[in-house]
């Protein structure tokens, strides 16, 4: 008499292993792309921290920092007043972010970066408040999102 | 299925690790915040002590804890003539965060306070609109326009008033009074004291008054006040500076706007040669050429996609 055979999945198998394929479906929709604005909702998430960061430590050491835009590269970085770039808290490496690395949103492009006489660079003084106002354009495929820098306050208004 | 697992693991770190850097950027920011306060509360404390401090002749080197995680160090460095320095030095949690002030203060006969000048003076004398106030005299709900004029021994109440113009009292254009030629000024609910044109920047120039609020006030003074005591319990904002023979009495809720920033210059309607004002500067701590040179210029490392 032949044995029945006991390969393959249970019902509960099955069902364990869509449940969390749905929900990691539903986490990573934003990344997935479909929304262009909810990519660039988090890029500009970034760019406000990295901007926030630059601030802190300018007030916290009463020196310059910096956040450098480099639009041909995609990327930005924050930088101290001797030309380095700091250390980034969460990866303890430098804090340089680069949009075509594979962990970041696709089809982001670093349209315009411009501070005044700076050029591509937001250069807090030691208390915080940016030397020159300026603006960074940032676009993924059609959508576009413009960051101001006012230079009275230091606060970044997304439009 | 493998690959489509792989798939959603990569989207899912892609979002994880851009909120995981806001995460612990927030909170780091949130903290450097905190000691910043930390550190400006505690220079606050170190100016208080230091104006005391200027009572006493000589060179003085103190260091104390403000609180629990803050300290302040104040020094008093005597310049000859006249003129102290104090350096104010605070740091909070530990961190090397510091704040840096300087007052300067020019030593003055006592009880002497910034007196309007003689062409003040003969712009008060010559004022087409001039409110005498004799005695005892309330106003109330009503806008006053001009120069306000306490007569020796006057006694000013205003409450929900608007003084367009600027408070002056008798003994303030004299330059000398005895004890029975002194004036109150009380105030009460919503006031706004401008200045008039002819004593620009001044709302009360009254060195033997005592200005005193009845703990309603709302307030909006614009200019300096020159007075013999200050005592305001209710809130609002004093714009201008204030020289008082006394300390005043402010409640916290009143704000100084401006005040301990940067030295502000006083009126050209008051002579303040004599001045025993203490100024005070936070300088800014600016960003130099050569740095902002440094970050503009920053290069990328090639190794960085």
């Amino acid at each position: 008499m032949m044995e029945r055979s006991h390969s393959g999945f249970t019902l509960i198998e099955l069902l364990v292993v869509l449940a969390i394929m749905a929900i990691m479906a539903v986490v990573a929709m934003p990344a997935a792309g479909a929304s262009y604005d909810q990519r660039l909702d988090l890029v500009e998430m970034q760019i406000t921290d990295a901007i926030g960061r630059a601030q802190a430590l300018a007030r916290s050491t009463q020196l310059p920092f910096g956040v450098v835009f480099d639009a041909s590269g995609e990327r930005f970085a924050v930088v101290d007043s001797t030309g380095a770039a700091v250390t980034d808290p969460l990866t303890r490496s430098s804090y340089i972010v680069g949009f075509d690395r594979p962990d970041q949103p696709k089809g982001i492009d670093v349209f315009s970066a411009a501070f005044g006489a700076n050029g591509a660079a937001a250069i807090f003084d030691g208390q915080g408040l940016p030397v020159s106002g300026g603006t960074v354009v940032v676009r993924c495929h059609g959508s576009t999102r413009t960051l101001t820098l006012d230079q009275a306050t230091g606060q970044l208004a997304s439009s | 299925m493998l690959l489509g697992v792989l798939l959603l693991a990569v989207l899912v770190s892609t979002v994880c690790l851009g909120y995981a850097r806001h995460v612990v950027i927030a909170a780091s920011n949130a903290e450097a915040a905190v000691a910043v306060q930390q550190a400006e509360g505690a220079a606050d404390s170190g100016l208080v002590w230091a104006k005391q401090s200027l009572l006493a002749a000589g060179d003085r080197t103190v260091r104390l804890n403000v609180g629990s995680n803050a300290q302040v160090a104040v020094n008093v460095v005597d310049n000859g003539s006249t003129l102290r320095t104090l350096t104010i030095q605070s740091s909070a949690s530990g961190v090397t965060q510091a704040m840096e002030g300087s007052l300067e203060t020019y030593a003055t006969v006592a009880d002497e306070l910034p007196q309007l000048t003689s062409s003040a003076r003969n712009a008060i004398v010559t004022h087409p609109a001039v409110v005498d106030v004799v005695g005892s005299q309330s106003f109330s709900a009503t806008t006053l326009t001009g120069i306000i004029y306490l007569h020796n021994g006057a006694h000013l109440t205003l409450t929900d008033c608007i003084v367009a113009g600027t408070i002056v009292s008798q003994p303030a254009l004299a330059g000398r009074w005895s004890p029975a030629d002194c004036t109150t000024i009380s105030l009460g609910g919503s006031i706004v004291i401008e200045s008039d044109p002819a004593l620009a920047g001044c709302s009360i120039v009254a060195p033997d008054a005592a200005v005193i609020g009845d703990g309603s006030e709302a307030l909006q003074i614009r200019g300096c006040i020159v007075c013999d005591s200050l005592s305001l319990t209710g809130w609002g904002a004093l714009h201008g500076q204030i020289a008082s023979t006394s300390v005043p009495t402010l409640n916290r809720s009143i704000d100084l706007p401006g005040s301990g920033r940067e030295p502000r210059a006083w009126p050209a309607a008051l002579a303040t040669g004599s001045e025993r004002i203490g100024r005070v500067s936070f300088p800014r701590p600016v960003a130099t050429p050569a740095q902002q040179a440094a970050i503009r210029t920053f290069v990328f490392p090639p190794d960085t996609p």
